[in-house]
């Protein structure tokens, strides 16, 4: 799946690859849930390691904010800064998190992402029942 | 998360750590021994304790912090950095090491990095004494550089998250009152500060449920960004099971509004800057928004 794991599965990587040719797209990071990067593709200067923990503690507040409400699992978080957009959507395994421009289109790029969670979220079973097997 | 400084117990000597480790080489207290030996100067042997620990556990943060203070003695910075930039990989959340980093940041003249690592500290320890005193002392000496960022050239006009002047204590309820009114939004909820909450749209609100964590979020989320020089907390979407939550600063308070999940979220935007640009009638003259 990528160098720190050292599964070979390319399927996260080209999904991040698809997703940073989206317009506005500046980076995309898979993180453990730890805030490890697990694999990254990044078009700015952000620190890949400073983005993998932000997806973890992004994710995290998330889920702590709609568990206030009792209101289920965490879907997707947005937020917005003035210099950049930051979208966090939970993987069976850790987060994908993108970096967007600030004044860059949401929806398109949710949507895309979250058709990249499902193939993720298939890869990362598919690595799973090899391993079993 | 780990989050363990490594400080010798109580009483603690050198000889006795010396004799548990030797009963216990693969302890973890190798790392407590190590700072023990370097805060008595001795450096060598420190560093070598240190090493034969790591080897054993190379995945432990505080081993990892205790060997970057360890170099950092012996006039090595650039290692130092390494090893505490390793105990961040391995425990992002490790408040010992942000302040570190801090320290050599603020060593380098760059105020910017450390006060964001000391920001970083307190995220994950809000008692860090010396992330406070480091921070409180930088600010001491003037306004950190990030704050007198140019914002460009909105610069001088009303920033989004300012709160309007005509939004006082008495017309938040008339403020929550226009933005329920939508049939785009469930339940609207203004929080202040500390999580107390101003005005919301219901009794038993959703949203007035949301204070103490919104504002938590929005403290968060402020320091994050700031960690990470994205600039200024604008809003936040976060969409859950069955609802979908807006929060956005308004100047000390939070709005937090609560929609339908599969809601038109560019309707809700519109509802908010739109109550946040009008100045509503008074209640007492109007009546409500319907």
């Amino acid at each position: 799946m990528n160098d720190n794991t050292g599964a070979t599965d390319e399927r996260p990587r080209d999904s991040l690859r698809s997703l940073l040719e989206l317009p506005g797209v500046l980076a995309g990071m898979i993180a453990t849930e730890e805030g490890l990067p697990l694999a990254a593709r990044l078009r700015s200067a952000l620190d890949e390691d400073a983005l993998a923990a932000a997806a973890a503690v992004l994710g995290q507040l998330g889920a702590k904010a709609l568990d206030g409400m009792g209101n289920g699992d965490l879907g997707l978080l947005v937020l917005d800064a003035s210099k950049f957009r930051f979208m966090v959507q939970p993987l069976a395994a850790g987060y994908l998190m993108l970096v967007t421009e600030p004044d860059a289109e949401p929806e398109p790029v949710a949507a895309e992402m979250n058709a990249a969670v499902i193939e993720l979220d298939r890869a990362i079973a598919g690595l799973g029942t090899e391993h079993a097997a | 998360m780990q989050q363990t400084q490594a400080r010798p117990s109580a009483g603690g000597d050198l000889e006795d750590y010396r004799r548990l480790l030797a009963r216990e080489p693969d302890s973890l207290r190798f790392a407590e021994y190590a700072d023990l030996l370097r805060r008595a100067g001795q450096l060598a042997d420190a560093r070598e304790v240190c090493e034969r620990g790591l080897a054993r556990h190379p995945a432990y943060p505080t081993g990892r912090v205790v060997m970057g203070d360890i170099l950092n003695d012996l006039g090595k910075p650039a290692e130092a950095e390494g090893e505490w930039r390793r105990a961040l990989t391995l425990d992002p959340g490790h408040p010992v090491a942000h302040v570190r980093l801090g320290s050599l940041h603020l060593s380098r003249g760059d105020t910017e990095r450390a006060a964001a690592a000391f920001e970083a500290a307190l995220i994950y320890s809000p008692a860090h004494d010396e992330a406070r005193a480091k921070l409180t002392e930088m600010r001491g000496a003037g306004p950190l550089p990030r704050e007198s960022v140019a914002e460009g050239p909105d610069a001088d006009r009303r920033r989004p998250g300012d709160r309007p002047g005509w939004l006082t204590d008495e017309r938040a309820h008339d403020f929550v009152a226009r933005l329920a009114a939508s049939p785009h939004i469930d339940n609207a909820a203004v929080v202040d500060g500390e999580g107390a909450v101003q005005a919301l749209s219901g009794e038993r609100s959703a949203a007035g449920g949301m204070g103490p964590p919104g504002v938590s979020f929005t403290g968060e989320a402020r320091s994050l960004l700031r960690r990470l020089g994205a600039g200024r907390l604008r809003s936040a979407l976060i969409r859950g099971g069955a609802l979908c939550l807006r929060i956005v600063p308004v100047g000390e308070w939070t709005l937090i509004v609560a929609a339908a999940r599969g809601g038109p979220v560019g309707e809700v935007d519109a509802e908010i800057e739109g109550a946040l640009a009008d100045e509503p009638p008074d209640s007492a003259d109007e009546g409500d928004y319907e």
